[in-house]
Order: structure tokens, then C-alpha cells, then sequence
């Protein structure tokens, strides 16, 4: 059974446009203009998956009180948040809204489908487990490719697909400097520099909060970050 | 010339209202001399016409030769000093024919007694010229006629000390004196019998080689004319003096002094401050004599008044007492009888009144004006200072709201009511139309960037769907050319965010202390990794050089200037990152050769959406690099500056950071 995926994106022709493209992906797809629609079908029958535009319409952040709502629902609903505006990246995040990722407008289609996939693998792996498990340790970090999943000294660290692809790539060579084009590249997020500053800023984050003496995410000034293997000494 | 110091420099002109104050007191002293001159040469020419007939017959048949008799108030003592004369140095003096032999005669009488002092000097030492001539001593030969009979002294001291004398023609001559030896010759002081009215003397002082002066020559004694000066008494006004005085001079009559005669109206002495006397100094001090006090019984005047009138004309003089400050004004007029000067009329006044008038007159005028020139200038100073100070106050508001301009801070001033206030006003209407218009321009890129985004995801998801259907080869290609430009407008629109970002990213900078040298160094590890293949060079002094700041901000401020200097330069070209300490602050400056600023655009340099870049690359150029550079200069308090290398040697990019 195709996997249902709701839109809801106030931009008509952007709307049709994502609604055409992962219906020949072979989602099952709706869309709607606005949020009192979206939450009256919804509540009949949850999707499997939901992207919203954080702007909708009239309401300015209309997004995020959908998101709430849709949360309410269920707790285990995947949400793509859709926005035109970065600075949102930082609303979303600092709301705790749960959003499982956010992608700027400026995404293409194919990266769009991209996220799409990836989290419908982790629902998957979550739900069903069973195959066998990449997983990468390095040292307290425990990172699950498949099922998209980061723990720290036994603690999940709630990460969302884009910050999972920049901690993938940054572990995958640890000490070593990735530059923000790297990152960029590996999770498939075409932004600028500020943008993957800000995702490391949110990841520090996420890690602190999980365990306060995190350091392992050095600022390379002039080149990027890396990830610092545990007890190496400092500029190993 | 500053604004304080053209008001304080016109406010100097104040200072000729005393000078034109003391010119006006200086005409006015004069016009008082004048009219004062007048009266009293008027007053000096009535008396000399009025002298009664009595006393011009006497004046016509006054003797030739007389020495003043003086009346003395205490008896001299006998000592051959003239000490306790009064005014000793008035005295008839005589000279032989040769020059060599002088003698100086004093007359006085005191109860009934004649008194005389006899002053010989000569020329050398006799003792030594003659010392054979022992026997025939110092020898004087007095003779005394009056209408009592005569009367004949011969002195011949064998030793200098007290003489006793007795005439050799009479009984009644019982005389004494003194003989003293003097360096030059001898004194005699002698006390004889008779008071000298209507006397006179003859002496004769032998000498070798001969005997001088002439046997028989008579000198007369003169008392003062005492009648004559009664009658001068009554021409005498308050303040003033007449005097008779023969052509040598010599006093015959005295009205006396105002201050001494009986019933006299005349005013006490005014007491003067040296002040007071300075000032009348300064102001009439060049047609005024400074001399001695005047004595109060003068016994011979010789003032240049009585000179001139004694030669023949009418003459005024000023002087002024160097002690009491009173000034003296002189009239001399001849008295002319039977065609020649016989004698002459001097009249005196002691002009206190006139000193007074000038003092009180100048001391108002110097004070009032002196105060109302430091007044106005201290008011001018004061007010020039408070304007200068007020519009230095604005204009250094007016410059430090310029360099914020996107929230000027509120002039001071504004609520003055004068052109100032105005001044104020209308440049904080102008600041504040300028930061609307910087802010308006600054968030224009955000806002269109962000409103761009909608459209340009429609086209690129369009373009997607569209490059997943069955295309003709010439479908792909024109398809390929939208999506080109539909990458290139994404290009323009994030970079077009990318400032507002990084405003936003500034406010949520993590700041911490670091060391601002290792920074540095590490950036410059990473430019090296980077742009392997470029020249680069990094100058340090050394040291640690801690700054609480945004490291990721400074790194991206410094990796914007690198990018900068090496897009804009050849391979061959050199960039050099220095870091410096210079005072308080750090001097991190990024060098290249190769490139040069155009001229004019400097201070905007570093303005949003301000790019000098002669050559068009393929990727848009917004100028936003360098304004993101001083976003976050500014946001450490420092200062970024740009400015071409002396000599074609390039570009320099200074950022200055103050040090904690």
C-alpha cells in the first residue's frame, strides 16, 4: 500500500508541483491550501507523513500551530516543515516542535524526495528493526544509520535527518576538518555557510543538553568543523 | 579662528573706552591748566602793576650787593657748622678775580643779635703751598656799619675753636664765634651785637698773595620787606603764594603760604594715595616737573617761572612735590621800572583742587570703564564659550548619530527655542530621514530575498517535475538553460539574505575570552589548506593577545577579506594577514598587492550593497562581504578601514579591535 503523505502549502502552483512529484514517486498524496482544512481531514485519517509550509495563507506562523496540533494526534507523526525564511530554522528548533526535519523553499525536488525516503526508513526501522544494523560508535556516540538514531553515553540525542547527514559526516572521519561545502554536499542541503553554522550550533545543543561536558564539535576557524575523537588532546 | 576667539578678540575692542577715556581726562586736565594759568598770570600781572610807589623806589635804589638777613627762629649754636641754619645752601656766595679764593656769607638775626657764617675755600692747601708763611695766618677783617656807628673785627684764630671777639673801633662790639678748619679753608660762625636792621658788612680775607675782597666793598643786610608782604597778603587768594623777588632771585616779600596765614580759608592738604598720585602721573605727568618739596619759607626762588621772568618774560611752570604729590603751578612776571627788570611778581598756586578734580574724575572713568570692559568681555566669553560649546556639543552629536545611522541617537539642543535648537531639529528630521532611508535600504535585500523565495520555488519545483518527464533533446536543452538561470537568481536571492542573516546570526554569536593570536593562526592554517597554490604570508608579533569577542564571527569577518583579496587578485599576487598589537587595540590587517581601491568610493566601502568590483564574474557580486566585515567590527567596538598602499603597492584592510 502506497505510503500517504500530506501537503500543506498555501502556494498553490508550489503545492501541485510537490503533489505531482511524489505522487510519480508513488506516494499517495493531498494536499491542502490552509490549516482548518488540513486539521479537519487529518483528524479523519492521519497520513503517514506531513509537510508544512510555515506560512500559511494569512497566519504568518500558522505552520507551527498546525504542527502542535498535528502532535497532539500523534506523537509518532513524521512533520517536514517547509520555509522560506531561515531565521524559522531557529523558531522551530527553540519551539521544540518535534519537527522530524525542515527544509528551506529552495530544495530541489529530488532532495525533497530525498528526506522523504530517509525518514520513512527511520519510521521503518523503528517500527519494524529485524535487519541488520550499520552502526558506528565512536566512543560515548552510539549512530545508527539505519534507523537514523544518536545516542550519547546511552541517551538518545533527538536529531533531525539534515543534523543526522552532518553528524554522519562529520563521525565518519573524526579529527578530520569538514568544510561546510562537505557538509553541505553529504546532507544534501544546498545553503550557505551560515545555515550549516547554525545546524552545528543546534547539534552542540542537542548534545549539551543530553550530557553538559560535550565538546567533541570543534570550530575549525577558517575551514569548518570536525569531530573531536574522545579523550584526544587538544589540535590532535 | 574659532568662534570663542573672534567674540573674545572683539570684545578687546572694549578696552578703548578707558583709552578714550583717558585722552578725554588728559583734555580736560589741560583746559583746567589753562584756565587756571590764565587767572593766575592775570593776578601776577595786577600785583606787579600795583606794587606801591614806596617799595618801587626802594626796588630802584635797592643796593647792589646784599645778602638775605634771616630771621632766624632759634639762636645758631657756635660751632662753625651750618646745621642749624634754615635752607643754608641760599647764601650770597663770592669769587676773587683768579677763581681761587670763595666765600659764602649767611646772614641771620635773633634776639637783637647779628649772626654771620663765613664759608672760605681756596684752591689747594695754603698750609702746603706756604709752609714758611706761618706768620701771616688766615687773617678775616670784618666791618659792620649801621646807623649806631661801625664797628671793626679783626679774626685771627691762632688754633681753630671758639673766638672771642671785640671790635677794635668801639666798646659796645662784644662779639664771639667759632673758627673750624675745613678740607678746603675755614668757617667762621660769629654771634655780634646788634640785630642787623639796616646793616652792613664789609670783610676781607687775607691771603698771600693778595688780599680779596676789595677794602671797602659794603654788602647790605636785607631783612624781608615785612610791609611789602602784608600788602602781597591781601593779592593772595585761598590756595595761592605771590612773592616779590629781586633779579637775583632772593625773596624781599612773602604773602606767606595759605596754609600758614591768620584767617586763612584755605583747604587742609588733601591726603593722596600713591595710587591717586600715580594716576595723576599717567595722565599729566609730561607737562609737569617732579622736584623736591618746596620749603616752607623759601628764601630764594629758582624755579624756572621766576627765571624766565627775571630775564624779562611772563612765564608758567608746573611741578609737582615728589612726596605730598601736590602740584604747583608757577607765574613769573617782571617787574619793569625805569626800563629795566628790577624784580619780578611770582604767584603760586598749589593746585590740590585740580589734582583732586583729575584723581576723583580719572579714578571714576578707569574704574567704571575698566568694569564695564571686563564685564562685556567676561559676558562675551561666556557667551561665546557657551555657544561654542553648544555647537561643538551638536556637531559631535550630529557626527557619532552619522556613523549609527541606522538608529541616530537624539540630538542634544533640540528643545532650544534658538536658531540653534532649529539647527538641532532639522538636522534630527535629516538623521532620521537618512536612517530610515539606510534602514530601508539594508532590510530591502532581506525582504525582496524573502519574497523571492516563493517564485523561485515555484520555477526550480516546475523545472523538476518537468525534467522527470519524456523530453526531446531540444526540451533538455532549454530546460537546462532554466534551471542555469534558475540557480543563478537562487544565488542572488541568498546572498541578498545573507546580510539580514548575519545581523540576526550576531545577536545569537557565542562570546568568549580567546586568543585572538591563535585565531588568527588557525584561520590561516585553513586559508592555506584551501587556497593551496596562492601566496599567502601571516605577519605576527608574537604573543598571546586576549579579547573577549565572537570568534566565529571575527573568523568569518577575516575569512570575507581573505576572500576578497584573493578573488580580486592574480596567482602571483601576495596576501599577507598580519596581526599586531598597537596601544590598546589589535591591528589585524589583510595586505594584497595586485589590486587597488578606485577612488571616491572609500567611505562607502563597507556599505550594504556597495561593490567596486570593475571586473563582472560569473557569480554575482552583491557587496555584501565587506558590510557583513563591519557588522561584525562593529558589533566588537572596532573600526574597519581600507586604503591603498603608498606606491601602487597594493590594498590594506585594517581592523582595529580595542584590547580589554
Amino acid at each position: 500500500m502506497a505510503r500517504h503523505i500530506a501537503i500543506v502549502e498555501d502556494e498553490a502552483a508550489i503545492r501541485h508541483n510537490y503533489e505531482d512529484a511524489l505522487r510519480r514517486y508513488g506516494y499517495q498524496v493531498s494536499g491542502f491550501a490552509d490549516r482548518d482544512s488540513a486539521l479537519a481531514a487529518l483528524k479523519r485519517r492521519l497520513p503517514d507523513l506531513v509537510i508544512i509550509d510555515v506560512g500559511l495563507g494569512d497566519e504568518v506562523e500558522g505552520g507551527f500551530d498546525l504542527c502542535r496540533e498535528l502532535r497532539g494526534l500523534s506523537k509518532s507523526l513524521p512533520i517536514i516543515f517547509l520555509t522560506a525564511r531561515d531565521s524559522d530554522l531557529d523558531v522551530i528548533s527553540g519551539l521544540r516542535l518535534g519537527a522530524d526535519d525542515y527544509l528551506t523553499k529552495d530544495i530541489s525536488i529530488q532532495h525533497l524526495v530525498a528526506r522523504v525516503v530517509a525518514l520513512f526508513r527511520r519510521v521503518e526501522a523503528l517500527s519494524g528493526g529485524g535487519r541488520d544494523e550499520q552502526l558506528l560508535e565512536r566512543g560515548p556516540l552510539k549512530f545508527s544509520v539505519e534507523r537514523m538514531e544518536v545516542s550519547w553515553n546511552g541517551a538518545a540525542v533527538p536529531v533531525t535527518v539534515t543534523e543526522f547527514w552532518i553528524l554522519h559526516s562529520l563521525i565518519r572521519h573524526p579529527g578530520h576538518v569538514r568544510t561546510r561545502a562537505q557538509l553541505m554536499d553529504d546532507a544534501s542541503v544546498l545553503v550557505d555557510d551560515q545555515t550549516i553554522t547554525s545546524h552545528i550550533k543546534r547539534i552542540r545543543r542537542k548534545f549539551v543538553a543530553v550530557d553538559p561536558s560535550f565538546d567533541q564539535l570543534d570550530t575549525v576557524y577558517g575551514a569548518g568543523y570536525r569531530w573531536k575523537p574522545v579523550g584526544a588532546s587538544e589540535g590532535a | 579662528m574659532k568662534l570663542k576667539s573672534k567674540l573674545v578678540a572683539l570684545s578687546l575692542l572694549t578696552l578703548l573706552l578707558p583709552w578714550s577715556g583717558w585722552k578725554l581726562l588728559q583734555e580736560l586736565e589741560r583746559y583746567l591748566r589753562e584756565t587756571q594759568e590764565t587767572s593766575l598770570l592775570a593776578s601776577a600781572r595786577l600785583v606787579a602793576s600795583a606794587i606801591p610807589l614806596e617799595f618801587q623806589t626802594r626796588l630802584l635804589f635797592a643796593p647792589d650787593l646784599y645778602v638775605r638777613l634771616r630771621e632766624l627762629a632759634h639762636q645758631p649754636s657756635l660751632d662753625g657748622y651750618a646745621d642749624d641754619w634754615p635752607q643754608s645752601g641760599q647764601r650770597l656766595e663770592f669769587q676773587s678775580g683768579d677763581g681761587t679764593v670763595g666765600v659764602g656769607v649767611l646772614a641771620g638775626s635773633h634776639a637783637e643779635r647779628l649772626y654771620v657764617l663765613l664759608e672760605v675755600s681756596r684752591e689747594g692747601d695754603r698750609r702746603r703751598s706756604f709752609p714758611s708763611a706761618d706768620s701771616i695766618a688766615d687773617q678775616l677783617t670784618l666791618l659792620i656799619r649801621s646807623p649806631r656807628g661801625l664797628l671793626r673785627y679783626r679774626i685771627s684764630p691762632g688754633a681753630p675753636g671758639p673766638l672771642q671777639l671785640r671790635s677794635e673801633t668801639g666798646e659796645a662790639g662784644q662779639g664771639e664765634g667759632f673758627w673750624l678748619d675745613t678740607p678746603a679753608g675755614f668757617r667762621v660762625e660769629l654771634s655780634l651785637p646788634g640785630g642787623g636792621e639796616d646793616s652792613d658788612i664789609s670783610f676781607m680775607v687775607t691771603d698771600l698773595p693778595a688780599e680779596w675782597p676789595g677794602r671797602g666793598q659794603w654788602v647790605s643786610l636785607m631783612p624781608e620787606w615785612r610791609r611789602l608782604s602784608e600788602w602781597l597778603t591781601g593779592f593772595a587768594g585761598g590756595s595761592s603764594r605771590v612773592w616779590l623777588v629781586d633779579r637775583e632771585g632772593w625773596v624781599l616779600a612773602d604773602s606767606g603760604s595759605p596754609a600758614t596765614r591768620a584767617g586763612s580759608l584755605a583747604p587742609p592738604a588733601p591726603q593722596t594715595t600713591w595710587l591717586q598720585r600715580l594716576a595723576y602721573r599717567v595722565v599729566a605727568g609730561s607737562r609737569t616737573d617732579l622736584r623736591e618739596e618746596w620749603p616752607a619759607e623759601p628764601l630764594r626762588l629758582t624755579d624756572r617761572a621766576v627765571a624766565e621772568a627775571l630775564a624779562g618774560r611772563e612765564a608758567i611752570s608746573w611741578t609737582q612735590d615728589f612726596d605730598t604729590a601736590v602740584a604747583r603751578n608757577t607765574a613769573g612776571v617782571p617787574v619793569t621800572l625805569d626800563g629795566r627788570t628790577r624784580a619780578a611778581i611770582v604767584v603760586q598756586s598749589s593746585s590740590d583742587g585740580l589734582l583732586l578734580v583729575t584723581n576723583r574724575a580719572l579714578g571714576r572713568l578707569v574704574f567704571t570703564t575698566l568694569a564695564l570692559a571686563f564685564g562685556l568681555a567676561a559676558g562675551l566669553w561666556y557667551f561665546a564659550s557657551r555657544l561654542s560649546r553648544r555647537v561643538r556639543r551638536l556637531s559631535g552629536a550630529v557626527s557619532r548619530a552619522m556613523e549609527d545611522r541606522v538608529d541616530p541617537e537624539s540630538l542634544p539642543l533640540r528643545r532650544d527655542r534658538d536658531e540653534l535648537g532649529e539647527l538641532a531639529r532639522n538636522n534630527e528630521k535629516l538623521l532620521r530621514a537618512v536612517a530610515d532611508y539606510s534602514q530601508y535600504l539594508q532590510t530591502l535585500a532581506g525582504k525582496l530575498s524573502h519574497e523571492l523565495q516563493t517564485p523561485l520555488a515555484i520555477t526550480r519545483s516546475s523545472l523538476d517535475n518537468l525534467s522527470s518527464q519524456r523530453l526531446d533533446a531540444d526540451s533538455r536543452r532549454f530546460l537546462e538553460r532554466a534551471r542555469e538561470g534558475v540557480e543563478r537568481q537562487t544565488a542572488i536571492v541568498r546572498a541578498m539574505s545573507e546580510a539580514s542573516r548575519l545581523e540576526a546570526a550576531i545577536g545569537a554569536a557565542e562570546w568568549g575570552r580567546v586568543d585572538l593570536a591563535e585565531l588568527v593562526a588557525r584561520c590561516f592554517a585553513g586559508y592555506q589548506t584551501l587556497r593551496a597554490g596562492r601566496r599567502l604570508a601571516l605577519e605576527s608579533t608574537g604573543g598571546q593577545m586576549p579579547l573577549q569577542c565572537a570568534p566565529d564571527l571575527l573568523a568569518q569577518a577575516l575569512d570575507k577579506l581573505v576572500d576578497n583579496a584573493l578573488s580580486l587578485t592574480g596567482p602571483d599576487d601576495e596576501v599577507i594577514v598580519s596581526l599586531s598589537r598597537a596601544g590598546g587595540a589589535y591591528h589585524l590587517a589583510v595586505r594584497n598587492t595586485g589590486s587597488r581601491l578606485p577612488d571616491g568610493f572609500r567611505d562607502r566601502l563597507f556599505d550594504s550593497l556597495v561593490s567596486m568590483r570593475e571586473r563582472r564574474g560569473a557569480e554575482p557580486h552583491l557587496g555584501l562581504g565587506l558590510y557583513i566585515v563591519r557588522l561584525v567590527v562593529a558589533a566588537h567596538h572596532g573600526e574597519v578601514s581600507a586604503r591603498n598602499l603608498p606606491g601602487e603597492a597594493g590594498v590594506e584592510f585594517l581592523i582595529r579591535l580595542p584590547a580589554d
